[in-house]
């Protein structure tokens, strides 16, 4: 059974002659286990559909399921809800409380819930993004690379069902971004996560397993374990056929 | 620039909104104040000029001469050519007012007058019924007889204090009233036979009304030569009368006035507060204006032009609001003796005024503001400026701060003179807001420990956010602070000075029943005490005596717990004399029994006093019912004999508490009613700062939203970040209040019987509940306005 699944799925901004169909009936599923990257060009609505995918916003019309939850079933709390506890997120920018430490951040998820921390699984996530000697810093203390460390540790603290990532290497330099791939990567790997990516970056794209293309907000192809070069082919040839 | 300057302030339409609602506060307070003063000046002045209707010439003399009985100068003044008429006049005061046989007292300091028969000279017309003609008629103000419920027709009695009281016939009404300030007293209208015989002396003052043809100049000028006695025309009576009007209306303006010096100012530190904010969240934009090369000074001039259009907008709607508060001041102002029926009068002169004021300080606050916001580097526009770095106190700052602090502590507890505990209190309370900005993160730590452990990360976080900027907290509680101080302070001092009332009670009351005046300041006839002890049904009367001893230069009381026997006397310590000596008074060597506390004062028994002097005023009696008669029955006997005293009401404990506590409370009521509005504006700093705050954090709340953080739970970090502010201002503003009034009461305690400290705990109780409630309202629209926006929105915004 696939991990997440979206189905006709839509979105229109605005109404009348300024609407925009950010998303047009776009069908896609992503398997549980696995790396999955979304590429498209610019304004091609990737994050239109990571929004809808991860119940941060309503779609038209149209249908998310996260494992067996139909998210257009739940209200807003309901929702809020299932995001605390089974959805990790990793943004581009702005992931960390400037007021909270590294750990008091990685908790924050847990600390809402009124949850304990299983202490051993903390120290093993801590360890893996390798942030064991910055716990007590704050996120000014910090480069961006440790930030986005940060807040991947964060992501995989409750063991979500499911991580979006929205460009998360997009404001770091090659080498940081390299570090924190590395970690989403080893998280699909040797956690078992699924992991979906929102990426500009081909050699991002090409350490997924997967890579799903839109174009003008449809679903064009999809590309299992692609090289880069397959990857530079198929956004030309998306661009192509877009004229 | 003056567009774009528009255009920022069009775009930020609620911030705009909210910066001036301190400043519509502070004007509509301002503005009301005025409108209601102007309004009760017009009122009294008309008043003052009604007061000589149908009077052409008056003569008042300074006192009366001994060898005239009063109807020979009347005798002589009607005599004189020119006059048509002429009538004297008294006015009189401790006039005691009863209908229903003497069963339905009417309490308030009456004032009585007397009125000519012939219409042409009476300044006071009949609006129902008719005018008193004859003796043994009265007319009342319609507002006492409405609201006693006495019709045309009833019999009513009238005493003076020296007089017994009289029965009367109640014949019309007038819309006339006692005028001046006192909304209680009735205004008791007689014809001249009956005013002359319960006055008892001479009229000091004539009134006359000329002859046709004669003017009021030549008659006054007549007058004085034929009578030796300064004459006044009606002109120059109105004249004076509505100077000393105005007098009165200006000081009641000037008071209240200083209320609204104090919500100015209070509004003052909100707008430079927002001010600041708004500016440092404006960095990139203000930048961004420099880098495309507008001067410093440009960019200053705009902010300022930005603060003239949003006090221009605050004084017009606080002048709207200050007339709602000008129609609603006169009923909060009752008690405190401002008259009802005040119709507020807008002049141009208060819209002036209240354009100045708005305008002005909201100018004037968002100067330094806008200096430091505008000292920003056009490179600041290419960084992310989006975290910005809050400026720590400064090193002078707190130094200077803790100085100041020192010395006004140290002159509070050092101070015997009221000047000293105000300059100590301004001190301690300057040097507070200097060292603000450490101390009140600080202790919102300490206030907030309890609400972390109940409420957990939620309320961590709120208390994390609270104190991430500590001059920007610093500056919101500051207001309430300074707003509280104020209110807590009055409320102190004037639970602590007067003794609590059942304690005043019990010192006083030692028999079961108090009989004494209907207010405060009505006497009580003499043969009160008389009467009472003729009729052995009432119990035991103790009757308390007060006159002065000049050549002693001395107060003569009665004693009354544990008097001295009959013939000697306690003596105050002030008077120098000990147990075993002797004090004369009235050439009566009266031997000491015993030194009380106090300067100078002789106790003395209530015979003994009647004994030595003629004149001596009967304060109060107390009544000791005989045993064995019940409560009820006893009040019905003693009530029965009150009824021939108009002005003399009994009380048992209880009721003489509850009077004695209604007098202080409507007091206490007005004063902080005036003074909560400066505590409002600060709520309303509050609920700015916060506002601004969720604006700020517009992204990050977003991803907590994202990673989970419930719309209720959103909310409820506001409320508690709100909640925390809010007390952390109230306890600091409650503890250094009584700082001031430990202070206070100490000075004025200079000799001896000194003031203890009453903290009324309840009181208190009630101003955290109060913070605590408007804090959590002042949280729901910042609150509504973080959960308002979808995420997806919020994490795109800049
Ligand atoms: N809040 C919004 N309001 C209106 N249009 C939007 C909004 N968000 C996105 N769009 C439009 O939807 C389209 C897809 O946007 P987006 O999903 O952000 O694209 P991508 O992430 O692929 O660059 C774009 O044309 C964009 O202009
Ligand atoms: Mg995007």
């Amino acid at each position: 059974m696939p991990a997440l699944q979206a189905t006709a799925l839509s979105k229109v901004y605005g109404t009348g002659e300024s609407a925009v169909a950010a998303l047009d009936g776009v069908d896609v599923s992503f398997q549980a286990g696995r790396f999955h990257a979304i590429m498209g060009s610019s304004g091609s609505g990737k994050s239109t559909l990571l929004h809808c995918l991860a119940g941060l916003d309503k779609p038209t019309s149209g249908a998310v399921r996260i494992g067996d939850t139909d998210l257009g079933s739940l209200n807003d709390e309901k929702l809020t809800l299932l995001r605390r506890d089974h959805v990790g997120f990793v943004f581009q920018r702005f992931n960390l409380l400037p007021v909270l430490t590294a750990q008091e951040n990685i908790l924050l998820p847990l600390a809402i819930a009124g949850r304990k921390p299983d202490r051993a699984w903390f120290d093993q996530v801590v360890a893996a993004v390798g942030l064991t000697d910055r716990l007590g810093h704050r996120p000014s203390e910090m480069s961006g690379g440790q930030q986005q460390r940060v807040a991947v540790a964060r992501a995989l603290i409750t063991r979500p069902w499911v991580i979006f990532a929205d460009e998360p290497t997009g404001n770091l330099d090659s080498r940081s971004g390299d570090e924190v791939l590395g970690l989403l990567r080893d998280a699909v790997s040797q956690l078992g996560q699924t992991v979906v990516m929102v990426t500009h970056d081909m050699h991002a794209a090409a350490r997924c397993d997967r890579v799903v293309f839109l174009r003008d907000g449809r679903y064009a192809a999809a590309l299992d374990s692609p090289s880069p070069d397959q990857i530079v082919a198929m956004l030309e040839h998306a661009d192509r056929i877009g004229r | 620039m003056l567009s774009l300057v528009l255009r920022t302030a069009k775009a930020n339409l609620t911030r705009a909104l909210l910066s001036s609602l301190s400043v519509v506060l502070g004007v509509a307070f301002v503005s009301g104040s005025l409108m209601f003063t102007d309004g009760l000046s017009s009122m009294l002045t008309a008043q003052a000029a009604t007061q000589y209707d149908n009077v052409d010439v008056g003569l008042s003399m300074e006192s009366i001469s001994s060898d005239d009985d009063g109807g020979a100068l009347i005798g002589r003044v009607r005599k004189v050519d020119g006059v048509r008429a002429a009538e004297p006049v008294w006015s009189m005061f401790n006039i005691g007012l009863s209908f229903d046989g003497g069963a339905r007292k009417v309490l308030g300091d009456h004032k009585a007058v007397n009125v000519s028969a012939d219409p042409g000279l009476q300044p006071i017309r009949a609006a129902e019924g008719r005018m008193p003609a004859a003796a043994g008629e009265i007319v009342l103000d319609k507002r006492t007889a409405s609201r006693e419920g006495i019709p045309i027709g009833a019999t009513v009695q009238v005493s003076n204090f020296g007089s017994e009281a009289r029965e009367y016939r109640l014949v019309g009404l007038t819309s006339s009233t006692k005028g001046g300030f006192d909304t209680q007293g009735a205004l008791v209208v007689m014809a001249t036979p009956d005013m002359a015989a319960m006055a008892g002396y001479p009229a000091t003052t004539i009134v006359v009304s000329a002859a046709d043809g004669v003017s009021p100049d030549d008659l006054a000028a007549r007058l004085g030569a034929a009578v030796g006695i300064e004459a006044r025309t009606h002109d120059q009576l109105v004249r004076s009368a509505m100077d000393s009007a105005v007098g009165n209306a200006e000081e009641f303006r000037n008071a209240l006035l200083g209320f609204g010096v104090i919500a100015v100012c209070m509004a003052a530190f909100v707008i430079a507060n927002t001010f600041t904010i708004v500016l440092a969240q404006r960095t990139r934009e203000t930048a961004l204006l420099r880098l495309i090369g507008s001067t410093r000074r440009q960019v200053f001039r705009s902010v300022l032009v930005e603060a003239a259009v949003i006090g221009f907008g605050g004084s017009v709607l606080g002048l709207g609001a200050g007339v709602l508060l000008a129609l609603g001041l006169p009923a909060a102002l009752a008690s405190v003796g401002a008259p009802s029926g005040v119709t507020p009068v807008l002049s141009g002169g208060t819209v002036l005024i209240a354009m100045a004021v708005g305008v002005g300080v909201t100018m004037v606050s968002a100067m330094l503001p806008a200096r430091r916001g505008t000292a920003v580097p056009p490179v600041a526009a290419l960084g992310d400026a989006s975290v910005q770095v809050a400026r720590p106190a400064g090193r002078f700052r707190m130094i200077s701060g803790g100085l100041v602090a020192a010395i006004g502590a140290g002159l509070l507890a050092i101070a015997n003179q009221v000047g000293l505990v105000v300059g100590g209190a301004l001190l301690a309370v300057t040097g507070f807001l200097l060292l603000s900005p450490a101390v009140v993160p600080a202790l919102v730590r300490v206030v907030s420990k309890p609400f972390a452990l109940l409420g957990g990360a939620t309320v961590s976080l709120a208390l994390a956010n609270a104190v991430r900027n500590p001059r920007r907290i610093a500056t919101t509680t500051n207001a309430l602070v300074v707003g509280v101080t104020l209110i807590a302070t009055v409320t102190l001092l004037a639970k602590s000075t007067e003794a609590p009332s059942e304690r005043a009670a019990d010192e006083k009351m030692f028999a079961h029943f108090l009989v004494t005046g209907s207010t405060d300041t009505t006497l009580i006839p003499d043969e009160l005490a008389t009467v009472l002890r003729d009729r052995p049904e009432v119990g035991t009367v103790y009757p308390s005596y007060q006159v002065y001893d000049d050549a002693l230069n001395a107060e003569v009381l009665t004693a009354g717990r544990d008097a001295p026997a009959q013939g000697s006397a306690l003596v105050s310590a002030g008077l120098g004399i000990a147990v075993g000596g002797t004090v004369t008074v009235q050439g009566q060597a009266f031997p000491v029994a015993g030194v009380r506390p106090g300067d100078r004062t002789v106790w003395l028994t209530a015979d003994d006093i009647k004994k030595r002097f003629e004149y001596a005023f009967l304060t109060e009696v107390q009544v000791e019912p005989p045993p064995g008669v019940a409560e009820a029955e006893a009040r019905a006997t003693l009530d029965r004999v009150l009824n021939a005293f108009p002005s003399a009401v009994a009380y048992n404990k209880a009721e003489y508490v509850d009077r004695l506590n209604a007098r202080m409370n409507q007091a206490l009521a007005v004063v902080t009613a005036l003074l909560s509005l400066a505590v409002i504006i600060a709520l309303v700093g509050v609920a700015n700062t916060l506002t601004l705050s969720v604006v700020e954090r517009t992204r990050e709340n977003a991803m907590l939203r994202a990673i989970g953080l419930t719309r209720r739970q959103l909310r409820l970090t506001l409320s508690a970040e709100a909640l925390v502010m809010a007390l952390t201002g109230t306890i600091i503003g409650t503890l250094l209040s009584i700082g001031i009034a430990i202070s206070g009461l100490k000075s004025v305690a200079g000799d001896g019987d000194g003031l203890e400290l009453t903290i009324p705990w309840d009181r208190l109780a009630v101003l955290l509940a109060i913070a605590a409630l408007a804090a959590l309202t002042a949280s729901v629209i910042p609150a509504r306005r973080a959960v308002r926006d979808s995420i997806t929105a919020n994490l795109a915004a800049e």
